[in-house]
């Protein structure tokens, strides 16, 4: 049951009654949602510690305690086995010693014995039900321990007798806070760890390089999650996909399956962005629902990809230009050789130019009919069918929308929340006409392949500082 | 892990782009480990010498040289480069049996056309550097080069600025050959065979025009070289007609009068402009690698995951699940057992589940006040206990002990008391249900208790 911790360390152990929310405020400041939270009373059956670690170098430690369920018989027994006031310490570490094996105290003994050991206490209350003279008992045996403590009223349904827990509470301990282990914001997590450090002076600095740390890994993740929401929308802005369709064969096949394979690796991809940011904030099992993405077949279609032996519309008028140039180059070269040299290859010039012209236009008229030619019974051409980029301009803000509402519910939740991610409401309504306007230049430019590292940056750089400032409301 | 310190290439870039998409695959986690480490061996460099550092300590195997590196590629060309310029202005000037240059055509080819490319060069440059470059042509031949510059076969699309600022690297330094390569030739062909330099037109330019055109090109050097400008009475002296067959009359003078003047308009107009421009598309290449180096998707993460420390704040262990189920009991009949002054708030209502002799009180005392209430039921031995408790609290183990110790008692009812002007909720009712099944009796059941106001 004990365990030797380093000296000095500070380390806190959460206590209270079972269901008040303990392993909630635990997750929540672990960050840490693997924390077993069950509605169910008392399903934390053994002490878990949760060491904030910088570079392997443990900062503080919490310990998520079994529920106190004997308060009053264990009391008993310590006022009847101690007389002297200064021998209260002395008398709950005999207590756990005399207990240790039996099973009766066996929760009693998993949460006192870090706080025997040395940790600070938390002691956690429900806000939302009223303080009775039952809690007393357990409250007074923290107070024989002799440790540093402090208190929190968790509102877990609402915060109707929150006053009363204060004033209740202050009989036993110095700092009384209200903490929403639900519903907390980051900034009031860093400071319940810096009243943390108040416990004990020694505690502070180390408490404090927490606070710091943390901070900084915020930073970094807001910075990450921006970046990660650029590269979503640049994907979405470019993604395409494509088939040849020889001529003479039926297009609509090859439409339909075109098409539900863009919208299956664009909704893989946002899944995948989607994952990552989650990751970011330290998720890694969480439930989602999320209206579908609406796909419009029709904005997506691209049919205009002519193409002969496998080359473009384009690149066979460079190609036929290219070999009337060299063709017509070679006539004029010959008229040069006659002319001696004086024409200083003016006829080679003009040769290839004309070559080149005469080339290019010949194909451009008869491209259509040389693409039903077939070689042994195989076309030579056809259309190559493709689906996106969208052309739609709204098509990136809703993916923006859906990305920045998404990072704001993952950001601002907290690791106690085991109730399914919705992610249905709009979410660019704090998006400036300005900024609109300027996104859209953004969206355009890529799509078009203009500036496309400048604007792909200047993306990230915006969807960075809308990630930064979540924490900023 | 040794570091040699060595120019940004766009290897290095098309590798870095390479190394980011691949680790989009890897857990966030791994990722803040794996790139922490090395930025602890990396230690205090720049960002760029940071981000070698990382992509030399991630990356696998580079994929086997091409067959010819860029620079082979890159002095094949310049070699090609300069015996093209050799060979070209070789054939224009040996082509004539009489030895004749026409120095219009020679300035139109050797002169304006390449400062035409170089002009177009420069605008191609200039969108390059604004970040809207042009593709490379496929005829274009530093494609060559250029191709060798990148790793594999993949097309690097993130940096075609630079790919586009490196083949104007090349073609500049192409074109300045190609200009050494005549002025080369130029000089060296003067030298052993007698040209005659003449000028003449279909159009009619009178010597005067001519004569200001040539003034107006040398005007670069004429004060600081007047032997690079052609005389007046060398313009009107070497006017060629299609009729004229003798030029025996013609001075040396006039005749070789236009050589210094070609020569200087090679330097200025062809030579200088491919220099200026070939310095320019260095630094802007410089500029361009270095900016797509640091700006490519993750590069910024990567550097930002080597200098944070890595933070875990979750548990260390796994968690432990107990099997030892929550241990809670109750019972109850015509007897009232008050848990931890669940019915404080009720008023009467104690009276409607039980007479006032038969209410008993257990939970807030000592645990002998427990005792007596135990011991008394015990006495009684009723065929119901019921047990008032506080529906939103969650069942104890001290009570579960209580009502462990009580002897006799067939039934029992759990009476959820309900938080004033609230309902019990399903979780806490789920709570009690669970805590009901444990406990000993031969039949226990909870209930809400309604009509509370």
């Amino acid at each position: 049951m004990t365990r030797s911790r380093d000296v000095g360390l500070p380390h806190f152990a959460v206590v209270g009654r079972p269901n008040k929310g303990k392993s909630s405020i635990v997750a929540t400041l672990a960050r840490d949602d693997t924390v077993r939270i069950a509605a169910r009373a008392g399903s934390t059956r053994s002490t878990r510690r949760f060491p904030m670690r910088v570079d392997g170098q443990v900062l503080y430690e919490l310990i998520d305690t079994p529920g106190i369920q004997r308060a009053r018989q264990m009391l008993a027994w310590l006022r009847a086995n101690c007389a002297d006031a200064a021998a209260r310490p002395a008398a709950v570490r005999q207590f756990l010693e005399e207990h240790a094996e039996q099973e009766q105290f066996a929760d009693e003994c998993h949460a006192l014995a870090p706080i025997v050991e040395g940790a600070g206490i938390i002691y956690v209350v429900d806000g939302s039900v009223p303080f009775g003279g039952d809690y007393e008992a357990e409250m007074e045996i923290l107070r024989w321990t002799g440790r540093p403590s402090l208190a929190l009223i968790n509102p877990i349904e609402n915060s109707d007798y929150v006053e009363q827990w204060t004033a209740g509470l202050g009989q036993y301990f110095q700092t009384v806070r209200s903490f929403d282990a639900h519903r907390a914001e980051y900034r009031k997590q860093l400071e319940l760890l810096t009243l943390f450090g108040h416990l004990d002076p020694e505690w502070r600095q180390p408490l404090q390089r927490a606070v710091d740390v943390l901070e900084a890994d915020r930073q970094r993740q807001h910075h990450e999650a921006g970046e990660i929401i650029a590269g979503l929308l640049y994907d979405g802005l470019t993604f395409t996909v494509e088939q040849a369709v020889p001529e003479g064969l039926p297009e609509e096949p090859v439409r339909k399956v075109l098409f539900s394979r863009y919208q299956r690796q664009l909704i893989k991809r946002e899944r995948s962005a989607r994952a990552r940011v989650e990751e970011l904030f330290y998720y890694r099992d969480l439930s989602k629902s999320e209206q579908g993405m609406d796909f419009d077949e029709e904005d997506l279609f691209h049919q205009e990809n002519w193409y002969l032996w496998g080359l473009s519309r384009k690149q066979l008028l460079l190609a036929a230009g290219a070999a009337g140039g060299v063709a017509g180059g070679g006539a004029g070269a010959v008229v040069d050789g006659m002319a001696g040299g004086l024409l200083g290859g003016l006829a080679t010039l003009a040769g290839g130019i004309s070559g080149a012209v005469a080339s290019t236009r010949s194909v451009l008229r008869r491209s259509d009919d040389l693409a039903k030619w077939t070689v042994s019974g195989v076309p030579a051409g056809g259309n190559r069918l493709a689906y996106g980029p969208s052309r739609n301009p709204n098509f990136p803000f809703v993916l923006l929308g859906r990305a920045m509402q998404h990072h704001r519910a993952i950001s601002q939740r907290t690791h106690a929340v085991r109730a399914t991610l919705e992610l249905n409401e709009p979410a660019l309504d704090w998006l400036g006409d300005k900024d609109k306007r300027r996104l859209a230049r953004i969206f355009e430019d890529i799509r078009s392949g203009k500036r496309v590292s400048e604007r792909r940056a200047e993306l990230t750089a915006l969807t960075q500082a809308w990630c930064q400032e979540v924490d900023a409301e | 892990m040794p570091h040699k310190a060595s120019a940004l290439t766009l290897r290095d870039v098309y590798s870095l782009g390479e190394q980011l998409e691949a680790d989009r695959e890897l857990p966030a986690a791994t990722l803040s480990e794996r790139d922490h480490a090395i930025g602890r061996s990396c230690g205090e460099r720049d960002d760029i010498e940071s981000l070698r550092y990382w992509l030399q300590a991630v990356a696998t195997a580079d994929s086997a040289p091409p067959w010819l590196s860029e620079t082979q590629a890159a002095l094949l060309l310049r070699m090609l480069a300069l015996l093209a310029g050799t060979m070209a202005v070789g054939g224009f000037l040996l082509a004539s049996d009489r030895a004749l240059v026409n120095v219009f055509l020679f300035l139109l080819v050797f002169v304006a056309l390449p400062l035409l490319f170089a002009a177009l060069a420069a605008g191609v440059m200039l969108r390059a550097a604004f970040g809207r470059p042009s593709p490379v042509s496929p005829f274009n031949p530093t494609r060559f080069v250029a191709r060798r510059a990148l790793p594999g076969q993949a097309k690097l699309l993130e940096s075609s600025a630079a790919v586009r600022l490196l083949a104007l690297r090349y073609g500049q330094e192409l074109g300045m050959l190609f200009a050494i390569g005549v002025m080369l030739a130029f000089m060296v062909l003067l030298a052993f065979t007698d040209f005659s330099f003449v000028w003449g037109s279909t159009f009619g330019f009178s010597d005067a025009a001519v004569n200001s055109a040539i003034t107006a090109l040398a005007a670069p050097w004429s004060s600081w070289l007047p032997q690079a400008v052609v005389p007046a009475t060398v313009v009107i002296d070497t006017r060629y007609h299609a009729a004229q067959l003798d030029f025996s009359q013609l001075s040396e003078a006039s005749r070789r009068g236009w050589w210094p003047f070609l020569f200087m308009c090679l330097t200025v107009y062809s030579l200088l402009p491919r220099l200026l421009l070939w310095l320019a598309s260095r630094r802007l290449y410089r500029r361009e690698l270095t900016r797509s180096f640091l700006g490519l998707p993750g590069a910024a993460a990567v550097l930002s995951r080597m200098r944070s420390p890595v933070v875990r704040t979750q548990a260390g262990d796994p968690e432990h699940v107990d099997a030892r189920l929550s241990a809670m009991t109750y019972d109850g009949a015509t007897l009232l057992l008050e848990w931890a002054g669940s019915l404080a708030d009720t008023g009467d209502v104690s009276l409607r589940l039980a007479k006032d002799d038969n209410h008993l009180r257990a939970g807030l005392g000592s645990p002998a006040d427990d005792l007596d209430s135990i011991e008394l039921i015990n006495r009684r031995r009723p065929n119901l206990l019921l047990v008032a408790v506080k529906s939103w609290e969650p069942p104890m183990a001290d009570l579960a002990d209580v009502l462990a110790d009580i002897e006799g008692v067939s039934q029992c009812i759990l009476q959820l008391v309900p938080l004033k002007g609230r309902k019990v909720s399903e979780a806490n009712l789920r709570d009690w249900k669970a805590f009901a099944r444990k406990l000993k009796f031969a039949a226990t059941e909870v209930q809400p208790l309604e009509g509370l106001a």
